[in-house]
């Protein structure tokens, strides 16, 4: 082989080795599309056969480009080789386009940074000590450099990202601007690297690998701040400021059906005194609706749980009046370390949704809540049904009961069918 | 044809209830065959099989929820829904294993959404078969003595309860495939194996314990949508 293609060619397969690895450590935590690991492999071997493609039109098809065409010719294959790489994301990984151009970009940018890191230095030892270079153009060097980028950048970044924090991904205006961005980094460095060839002074190429090097960092921490980190943190707020609300509604609602309860056992005590006394009547059959009325005002949850005992009594009485059936089986005890105010909150808003889809139905004969609550598998397993004409629960609502069934490694769907909507959850208390 | 008891000493109750039966069989298909009986006594005094049984609770003598806790001593698997005048007595239901309970009055809404559930598990409960080629000739297996099944390469194994195993040369595709078609208890938990949401016993983290004390993985990919059936199956879908 050629001698200068072979070393063409090892340069190639180091940058698509370092591209290949970059774009795997942004992107490893998305789940893998069926036959994932096949896909990988095929990228792979589309990416070894692109790569020797490459370095022959380089070196044997076009040995003379030169200037300008040359810096063209390489500026778009690295801007084309981005491109694919969004491609290839999106074919072994389920996830959005958005998610696979967050990665893309910021592995491409960090792959660059060490590129530019790998240029310094090879520039630093011809200006310096040229017998430095043949350790320069050493795979241990290239390995060393990598290393010494993509080790900072995993334990910064990388490790940050959560499961489901590429989810978070939305904001498509930045993804754009990053991917513009990302494509300019690129130039900028195929223009240092060009530089070194008209004499430019090697303080000034220097300050230029530098800046290089500074815009790469800034890239990728500005992009993991504008588009995940910052949005994470509003979550965050968002759902700090939900649990303090719901950490409220609890002790209000533990509050209000104490003083209920208290309230009724009274009135009771006092209804049968009543009926005892000589001072009533014989017909003391209002007396007796009466104390039956109150029967359902006295009728307190009793599951084991305390959380789980209040939002049941508040939701039972506000259903008694409403005439809606609630028939509840629940063992509280699946519940475990659960905290009252997640508990209050998912059966709380699980039950308001549940009240106000049977009160929208216009067959009257259904006003039915049926909800189940026992522990399986080691988890706590909530099933809640009735009748309803389509899903009374807002987006916000999903979210909000699913992100309570997330902090307990559990699961939450909800689907209506035949005129039913269920609500099935598992958690891990 | 299915043979329902109900232990109900209020005969407008049990006329109602029976009333409800007779309705839900027309609407549904089906056909129920019931027998009543007026007190606890009565039920545990004398032998009574039944593919479901409707217990009052507040019965003479014994109340329906002791006659469910003597029940349950020697008859796990009967099907058992409670009729209450208040709710909260029936509250407790899951330590008798109840699979619901009906509030009287009764209404026909409340009493269909109750009987939905309980004919999801009459059907789970029904004998199903699996035909197994294996190397050694074809097996018949009964689906519920089936723990897991896993694929390496194209070898599949059918791990059974109590022990043994049984090889056949198949894709996880294939046999997921199989089995949803006859309506099997299978989730899919990795890109290598399938298990049966019968024989679930724990599930912690990632790790799903089986009763044959075998362990199963989810894999990142399929985890949320195996705990979503998993949720619908073990909440009684």
């Amino acid at each position: 082989m050629d001698p200068r293609m072979t070393s063409v060619l090892g340069e190639a397969a180091v940058t698509m080795v370092q591209i290949v690895l970059a774009q795997w450590l942004f992107a490893r935590r998305l789940p893998l599309r069926a036959h994932g690991t096949l896909r990988g492999i095929v990228v792979l071997a589309l990416t070894a056969a692109s790569t020797l493609t490459a370095s022959w039109y380089g070196t044997v098809a076009q040995p003379d480009l030169m200037g300008s065409r040359q810096l063209a010719t390489v500026f778009f294959t690295f801007g084309l080789v981005l491109v694919l790489c969004v491609a290839a994301v999106l074919f072994i990984y389920d996830c959005s386009p958005w998610s696979a151009l967050y990665c893309c970009a910021s592995g491409y940018t960090m792959q660059n940074l060490a590129s530019g890191l790998s240029g310094f230095c090879t520039l630093c030892a011809s200006g310096l000590n040229a017998g430095l270079l043949p350790l320069i153009h050493t795979l241990a060097f290239a390995a060393a450099v990598t290393a010494i980028v993509y080790i900072p950048c995993y334990l910064l970044l990388i490790r940050r990202l959560s499961d489901r924090g590429l989810a978070l991904v939305q904001d498509r205006r930045m993804l754009v601007v990053l991917f513009i961005v990302a494509n300019a980094v690129i130039g900028f460095d195929v223009i240092n690297k060009a530089l070194e060839v008209f004499a430019v002074p090697f303080g000034i190429i220097a300050s230029l690998r530098v800046v290089h090097g500074v815009v790469c960092v800034s890239v990728l921490a500005a992009s993991f701040e504008l588009l995940y980190n910052k949005r994470l943190q509003g979550e965050l707020a968002s759902q700090r400021q939900l649990m303090d609300e719901q950490a409220r509604q609890w002790q209000l609602s533990q509050a209000t059906v104490s003083a209920i309860n208290a309230r009724s056992h009274q009135m009771r005590h006092q209804v049968i005194g009543l009926l005892a006394s000589s001072a009533v009547g014989s017909d003391g059959r209002l007396l007796r609706e009466v104390s039956r009325e109150l029967d359902i005002y006295d009728a307190q949850a009793k599951t084991g749980n305390a959380a789980l005992d209040v939002i049941l009594t508040e939701k039972g009485l506000i259903c008694a009046q409403k005439r809606i059936t609630l028939s509840c089986i629940a063992d509280g005890t699946a519940l475990g370390d659960m905290a009252p105010a997640d508990i209050h909150a998912l059966f709380g808003r699980a039950l308001d949704g549940a009240i106000s889809g049977v009160e929208a139905l216009s067959d009257k004969s259904r006003t039915s809540i049926r909800l189940d609550l026992r522990e399986r598998a080691g988890m706590a397993a909530l099933r809640l049904e009735f009748y309803a004409d389509a899903s009374p629960y807002s987006p916000a609502d999903l979210t909000a009961m699913r992100a309570i069934a997330d902090r307990y490694e559990g699961t939450l769907s909800a689907r209506v069918a035949d005129g039913v909507c269920t609500i099935t959850a598992l958690l891990t208390p | 044809m299915y043979r329902v008891l109900i232990v109900e000493d209020a005969d407008a109750e049990a006329i109602a209830l029976e009333g409800c039966l007779a309705r839900y069989a027309e609407e549904h298909g089906g056909q129920f065959q019931t027998r009543r009986l007026r007190s606890a006594v009565e039920f545990l005094e004398g032998s009574h099989p039944a593919d479901l049984v409707f217990m009052d609770i507040d019965l003479p003598g014994f109340t329906g929820m002791e006659a469910a806790e003597t029940l349950r001593e020697y008859d796990q698997e009967t099907p058992l829904v409670f009729v209450t005048n208040l709710a909260q007595y029936a509250v407790h239901g899951y330590a008798v294993d109840a699979l619901g309970f009906i509030v009287k009055p009764i209404s026909y809404g409340d009493f269909t959404l109750c009987m939905d559930r309980v004919m999801r598990a009459l059907q789970r409960s029904r004998r199903q078969t699996l035909t197994v080629p294996t190397h050694d000739g074809v097996r018949v297996v009964n689906v519920a003595d089936l723990v897991s099944i896993d694929v390496r390469g194209h070898d599949a194994t059918y791990h059974l309860a109590g022990g043994g195993a049984l090889t056949q040369r198949a894709t996880l595709s294939s046999i997921a495939r199989q089995l949803e078609e006859l309506g099997t208890p299978f989730v899919n938990v990795s890109a290598s194996c399938l298990v049966n949401m019968a024989h679930i016993r724990r599930i912690h983290g990632d790790e799903v314990e089986l009763s044959d004390g075998s362990s199963a993985f989810f894999s990142r990919g399929k985890k949320r949508a195996a705990l979503e059936r998993i949720a619908d199956y073990l909440g009684g879908a």
